[in-house]
């Protein structure tokens, strides 16, 4: 088992370097300078020049990825180009904020689309589960900016329910205002939910006419302990896979949620990050985001075992 | 699964950065350099100014006549409170010389001040000039500084502030260093007075000087320090700045004017989606809206807690055409599109009527020195055919214009314009280019362009496209004529005489018709009914000081 997570850890590692690379290179290949883009039209030859020269852009490129990466294996992240801010204070508090939402959804947005589902695979094709499989249809057709938008209309201006935006004065941080948190959590339950409970009731589905499940209702015991001890373990694995892969976008990914509600979380830097060409700062949000997916994904591996015997013996 | 999932997203970005580009290249591009459209204190009293208090004439000068401080009534005035205000989430800087992304712009406004300053209504206020005086030809400028000023890490603000920010501003090459000319000496004549000497007559000097890049740094300070810290004299003090979330202030207790501001506190909270702007205005959660975007504006006055404030500015919309290339070396064509041109029908399109129609010069209307006996042709297809044969074109001609959603709304004015176009026989292909390089493979490259331009005093306005040698003469039209006058403005110290210069300038540039200058833009805040005091400015910016909130 130690020898597996240390191989895995080791993969993790590898992974986090290609894409390091990888960043890099597309960085390179961006259109757009970022000289011109801090000084905008008032831009002449000798000012760009010397601002690039500030920047280190003159420096091949390999030398600057190396002093980054060392830079980041010391802890030192950097400074971001744009702003003079060290990248680390910046990241530092918007971790904590992407960290909050994305408890939030797992607490209370995930586990809703899990029991959906299993309402659902118990009792295919019944009333209850056509209008929770079209209800996640609809949420899945839907870009997150229509529905975050229509929550926004509905909850928060209609019936005045919730803040329309999940502003924080000083002060003031999700845990002190948890109400900031619902929309953002709400819009990203309604993406997430139709993938989950679909993979729940599917496996659901077929754990019910497996032989076991058929043996143990033969046997007499009743429904819900049948679904306890004997479906919920066995169809949880698949379903465990998706949450962990949507850990790593929960994080990082919610761009379009984060910019609607200005929730200011890393997906929100991630988007100024690009509009302003700070590269510094990008790569750093990357190398962030692409960990949390590697973790989780290593985490997911490990809850199979716990949940599964079989797994841990091969 | 993550596979589909990451490509999944990137489909949903891009069209959210599409519906969100127009909304977030405003912040973008209104950083430009913007400035007046005003009349100027010079030698003469401004018209709308009262004269002056205080006439320190110097011998064998003119004395300017200057504003009294502003008296207002504060009778009914509610102080205290926190002011939260919704905008942009840029940030580049906050360098006063270097300062480009708008909410940077609106916190060194706030923080900093200038030696004068322009009102919302266009007149002049002394700031931490109390008063100025210039010589007979405008070479000689000097200042009378306001005493007891003090910055916010506790010098007091002297003579040596005012020449260490203008050398500041042409060590780190301001953009203002292409308005402003750069003195020959700058003489500290005592702790509060500083002479400025110019090598020729320098009259558009205070139309730099109001501008946001002239902003009065201190001289003890690092200046690589202000960056990211603000150290002036302003109305109020940065206690918090957290990137792409908020700006906090609090009132500065020191501030020169007497019970200024009326607020204890104010805190900028970067949203940058304008529906969320928009829903936390409404909500209460914020008492304003800076630089509103227009699909919010409905919204926002049908509403009965908000309200949108509007005021014309001097920035404008306006057509490019390169004189040195066919078909536009033929100056009957040029004129066969200005006829061809329905302002009205851009103005209600493009702008939702806010603004005001422009006349392809770019004076605007409320300025004195408007000159109202010249004007372009009322809209007239029939004029424009005309026009067209007369230029060898007897059946029509087909024009392309390059147009890009990089800032305000050239591509709707665009679109109109090729229906207004149509009935004259034009008929108009549009090329919208992507924004990343419009600017510098579009304009002044293809031979007729959609732009737009930031508000600026008549010389800059002119000077700054119109004068042969200018790096941003879009048209590439050089006439003397034009050159001689632009040499003249420079010593045009009097109303008089301005109004003479710039008057037969507007008729020259209406007639030669390089460019078509089609509205004039607005400037629009959203605010909560119970907002009291808060006023759009002529550049585009907005002005707090004065505001109180009436709860």
């Amino acid at each position: 088992m130690l020898r597996y997570i240390i191989r895995r850890l080791g993969l993790i590692i590898v992974t986090l370097a290609v894409i390091s690379l990888a960043i890099f290179a597309i960085v390179e290949i961006l259109p757009g300078d970022v000289a011109k883009m801090m000084l905008k039209q008032n831009a002449t030859e000798e000012s760009l020049d010397r601002l690039r020269e500030q920047l280190g852009l003159y420096r091949p490129w390999y030398e600057r990825y190396f002093d980054w990466v060392w830079g980041v294996l010391r802890g030192d992240w950097g400074t971001s180009y744009v702003t003079g801010i060290p990248i680390s204070e910046i990241l530092g508090r918007r971790v904590v904020h992407s960290l909050a939402l994305a408890l939030f959804a797992l607490v209370f947005g995930i586990p809703l689309a899990v029991l959906a589902g299993i309402w659902a695979g118990i009792r295919p094709d019944r009333l209850a589960d056509r209008i929770m499989s079209m209800v996640g249809m609809v949420g899945i057709s839907m870009p997150e900016f229509v529905t975050g938008v229509i929550f926004m209309l509905v909850l928060a201006s209609k019936f005045e329910l919730l803040p329309p935006t999940s502003m924080m004065l000083p002060g003031e941080t999700p845990w002190t205002r948890p109400q900031i948190l619902v929309l953002p959590a709400l819009t990203l339950t309604v993406v997430l939910f139709a993938y989950i409970m679909r993979m729940t009731r599917a496996s659901v589905i077929e754990v019910m006419q497996s032989a076991y499940v058929r043996t143990a209702t033969l046997k007499g015991i009743p429904m819900h302990q049948v679904v306890r001890r004997h479906v919920l373990p066995n169809a949880m694995l698949p379903t465990i896979t998706i949450i962990a892969a949507n850990m790593g976008y929960m994080l990082g990914g919610l761009i379009i949620v984060e910019n609607v509600f200005a929730y200011p979380g890393l997906g929100q830097m991630l988007l100024f990050s690009i509009q302003q060409r700070d590269f510094p700062l990008l790569e750093s949000l990357v190398l962030l985001i692409a960990g949390t997916y590697a973790i989780s994904n290593l985490l997911a591996d490990l809850s199979y075992a716990a949940l599964d015997p079989r797994i841990r013996v091969s | 699964m993550k596979i589909r999932r990451f490509r999944w997203l990137s489909s949903r970005v891009t069209v959210f950065l599409t519906l969100s580009a127009l909304a977030l290249f405003v912040g973008a591009c209104s950083s430009d350099p913007t400035a007046t459209q005003a009349p100027q204190a010079t030698s003469t009293v401004a018209p709308t100014a009262t004269s002056a208090p205080t006439n320190t004439a110097v011998p064998g000068a003119t004395a300017t006549a200057v504003p009294p401080a502003p008296t207002v009534d504060t009778s009914g005035i509610k102080r205290g409170g926190t002011l939260k205000i919704g905008m942009l989430s840029d940030h580049i800087g906050f360098e006063p010389g270097l300062v480009t992304a708008l909410p940077d712009i609106v916190t060194i406004q706030h923080t900093y001040d200038v030696l004068v300053f322009r009102n919302p209504d266009l007149t002049l206020s002394p700031a931490l000039a109390e008063s100025w005086e210039t010589n007979e030809d405008a070479s000689q400028w000097t200042f009378n500084l306001r005493k007891g000023v003090k910055f916010s890490h506790g010098k007091e603000f002297k003579a040596e502030d005012v020449i260490f920010t203008i050398n500041r501003m042409f060590e780190i090459d301001s953009p203002i260093t292409g308005a402003l000319s750069k003195p020959t000496a700058m003489v500290a004549v005592d702790d509060y007075t500083v002479r400025l000497e110019f090598d020729g007559p320098n009259a558009p000097l205070l139309d730099s000087l109001v501008k946001y890049h002239s902003h009065i740094i201190p001289s003890d300070v690092d200046p690589e320090r202000l960056n990211t810290e603000t150290i002036g004299t302003g109305p109020f003090v940065m206690t918090d700045f957290v990137v792409g979330e908020r700006a906090s202030f609090k009132a500065n207790p020191n501030y020169w004017m007497e019970g200024v501001p009326y607020v204890d506190e104010m805190h900028y909270i970067f949203l940058p989606s304008p529906e969320a702007r928009a829903a936390a205005l409404k909500a209460g959660l914020i008492d304003m809206i800076y630089d509103l975007d227009a699909s919010s504006i409905p919204t926002l006055q049908d509403h009965p807690d908000t309200t949108v404030l509007q005021a014309p500015s001097g920035g404008y919309m306006n057509l490019a055409m390169i004189v040195t290339e066919p078909p536009f070396d033929n100056k009957l064509v040029r004129k066969a599109v200005q006829a061809a041109t329905d302002r009205q029908a851009i103005l209600q399109g493009a702008q939702f009527g806010l603004g005001g129609i422009a006349y392809d010069h770019p004076v605007v209307p409320t300025d004195p020195r408007f000159n109202a006996d010249c004007k372009p042709p009322d809209y007239s297809p029939e004029l424009a055919k005309s026009l067209l044969a007369e230029a060898g074109y007897p059946n029509g001609i087909d024009l392309t214009l390059y147009t890009s959603t990089a800032g305000a709304s050239m591509v709707e004015m665009a679109t109109i314009l090729k229906e207004s176009f149509r009935p004259a026989g034009i008929n108009l292909d549009i090329v919208v280019m992507p924004e990343d390089g419009y600017w510098a493979e579009g304009w002044l490259v293809k031979p007729f362009t959609t732009v737009w331009w930031g508000g600026r005093p008549p010389y800059e306005a002119f000077s700054v496209v119109y004068s042969s040698d200018a790096a941003w003469n879009e048209s590439f039209w050089k006439n003397d004529r034009a050159d001689a006058l632009l040499k003249e403005a420079l010593g045009a110290a009097s109303l008089e005489d301005q109004k003479r210069v710039y008057g037969e300038l507007q008729c020259l540039v209406i007639e030669e018709v390089p460019r078509i200058i089609t509205v004039f833009r607005p400037v629009t805040l959203g605010v909560r009914n119970d907002v009291m005091g808060a006023a759009p400015m002529w550049d585009a910016t907005m002005s707090v000081h004065k505001v109180w909130l009436d709860r």
